[in-house]
């Protein structure tokens, strides 16, 4: 089934509202992004043009700045919900993984203590 | 060497895989696309080089726009920042190269890509093929219908068997590239779910195969059309091939002038409409002009090829091979005549039908249809078919039954028909070497009116 908009966030649509937590253009969110995971997450550049439609489509982003073409945007009340939305359910899913795997985990290292 | 070149490349819409995977060994051979216009996709030749291509889509642009709007352009320095550049685009289709060899993508986001495909999608290439799929569906269907009820009589007409097997062609095209497309779809939408893009597939070998037999039909249709018939219409034939291939061209020409001189797509269009429009009205008007007179002056012999008048049966339209006054004293005056006359380069066909004008059936009259078979393979099949469709439009209440003395009608073979009461009736079928006749008589036909029959038919 597919994912319904905005109800849960990918890696690449959290760490680009990530970004605009201060005041970016969409050129620093694509350097940005790559610099604060590690290299671990790119966005590109079609993708990340469409997210930012997307986002001031549904209020969750707004323009701050035009220059030529350079637009800029920050998070909205209504984004930075959103984003802390999406940071709870991962910690709840980091939580969850904690308490099947760390107390198996613990063990382990009791009784390798003992 | 040449340093730049044009091809028709055969991708479907959709088809950005295989698109890339096709400009990266252009690229590889040294062939870089610099511009698509008019269908046409342009090339330069370059050093050989290992680019990689992404296409793309941006769902607002359209064909006749001037040029890139802001927000297309915006879009082009997101690609430009991440080292893709533009190397052509038409209507929505995007078409980027990237000299790093191993680049981030344009799209990482397989939904997002597909959504931005699909929005793409219903905006140019769903409408116009959904089109194109229920007009060609009408006409191959009426196109089947009358292959099932009258096969001789379609095979004989060469426009008609052309547009039909053209539409039936493009009937199987809209099917595999609409089908092509909601399958890939659906499935790449599964794909997407599971954070995974899916290649699309070509379908490159079927587009040639329909463009290779629309070719051929095309061809048969012109030969049939310039190898028969009076000289003024075979004239006509090629003078409208050449207005077509003409109007093709000087659209496109306009098109390309408008926008490149930033004219709106909406002005752009309504031009090209007006100048196509004005142009093909001052055509037609001096094409049948000219025709009307051409025609009027080619019915002096003197001016006429004999021998491709002969070949044909439309100079039948002008002079029947036999008329009502060939076979009995009745004034051609009282009589209304109709005929059709129809080619192909396999069979010809040439229908009479002669009525008394004041509705007085007392007085003689008959009908009769000949058909020329050009291709002997054929005979057999035509004469089968004819003498099948003849009972079934009697209402399969009858037979023909093969007389005993064809040479009474210098013929080869010869039918009668027998109703269901046994009553012999004065309908015949004729087979004569290259020929097969239908004849039907408001009278039983003398001896020698059966010998003019023979002499004027066969």
């Amino acid at each position: 089934m597919a994912r319904a908009k905005f109800q849960t966030l990918t890696e690449q649509m959290f760490y680009a509202l990530l970004c605009l937590k201060d005041e970016r253009c969409g050129m620093d969110i694509l350097d940005r992004v790559p610099e604060m995971t590690n290299q671990r997450v790119s966005i590109g550049s079609g993708t990340l043009y469409t997210l930012l439609e997307q986002f001031l489509e549904a209020g969750m982003i707004r323009e701050t700045k035009v220059e030529g073409r350079r637009r800029s945007y920050i998070l909205t009340e209504r984004g930075s919900k959103m984003l802390k939305k999406e940071y709870e359910r991962i910690r709840a899913q980091a939580g969850d993984y904690q308490r099947i795997f760390g107390e198996e985990e613990d063990d382990e290292g009791q009784k390798a203590q003992s | 060497m040449k340093d730049r070149k044009r091809r028709v490349e055969l991708y479907s819409f959709y088809d950005h895989t295989g698109m890339e995977r096709h400009l990266e060994r252009m690229a590889g051979k040294g062939w870089f696309l610099e511009k698509i216009e008019n269908n046409f996709w342009h090339y330069r030749r370059l050093q050989p080089q290992k680019l990689r291509y992404f296409v793309t889509y941006f769902p607002k642009a359209g064909e006749l726009d001037p040029e890139p709007s802001e927000e297309q352009k915006t879009f082009y320095d997101f690609c430009g920042h991440t080292g893709w550049k533009l190397a052509a685009s038409s209507a929505q289709l995007q078409i980027f190269y990237n000299e790093n060899p191993d680049p981030v993508p344009i799209a990482t986001d397989p939904q997002l890509e597909l959504d931005t495909l699909g929005r793409s999608a219903r905006r140019s290439f769903i409408p116009v093929y959904g089109i194109f799929l229920a007009v060609s569906l009408l006409f191959a269907c009426m196109f089947v219908s009358e292959l099932k009820s009258d096969p001789v009589g379609l095979l004989a007409d060469a426009t008609g068997l052309h547009m039909g097997f053209v539409f039936c062609l493009l009937l199987v095209f809209c099917v595999s590239e609409l089908g092509g497309y909601f399958s890939w779809y659906v499935k790449a939408r599964k794909a997407a779910v599971r954070g995974e893009f899916l290649e699309t597939v070509s379908h490159i070998r079927l587009t040639k195969a329909v463009l290779a037999l629309m070719l051929l039909s095309f061809l048969f249709w012109l030969f049939s059309r310039v190898s028969a018939g009076p000289l003024w219409s075979r004239s006509i034939t090629v003078i409208i091939c050449a207005y077509m291939a003409c109007i093709l061209f000087l659209g496109g020409v306009i098109k390309v002038f408008l926008r490149k001189r930033g004219v709106s797509s909406g002005a752009n269009r309504m031009s090209v409409l007006a100048v196509t429009f004005l142009v093909s009205m001052i055509f037609f008007t001096a094409l049948i002009h000219t025709g009307v007179q051409i025609a009027g002056n080619s019915r002096n012999p003197d001016r006429e090829d004999a021998a491709a008048r002969n070949a044909s049966f439309s100079s039948y339209m002008e002079e029947p091979p036999l008329e009502i006054g060939d076979l009995t004293e009745a004034s051609p005056t009282l009589y209304v005549t109709s005929r059709t006359a129809s080619d192909s380069l396999i069979l010809g066909r040439f229908e009479l039908s002669v009525q008394p004008r004041t509705g007085d059936y007392g007085l003689p009259h008959m009908e009769y249809t000949v058909t020329q078979i050009k291709a002997p393979l054929l005979y057999d099949f035509c004469r089968k078919t004819l003498l099948r469709d003849a009972v079934r439009s009697h209402g399969e209440t009858g037979s023909f039954d093969e007389l005993k003395d064809p040479a009474s009608w210098g013929a080869q073979k010869a039918y009668q028909f027998t109703g269901k009461d046994r009553e012999r009736m004065n309908w015949y079928l004729l087979c004569y070497p290259n020929r097969i006749v239908q004849i039907w008589f408001s009278w039983t036909p003398s001896e020698r009116q059966k010998e003019t029959v023979g002499e004027r038919l066969s």
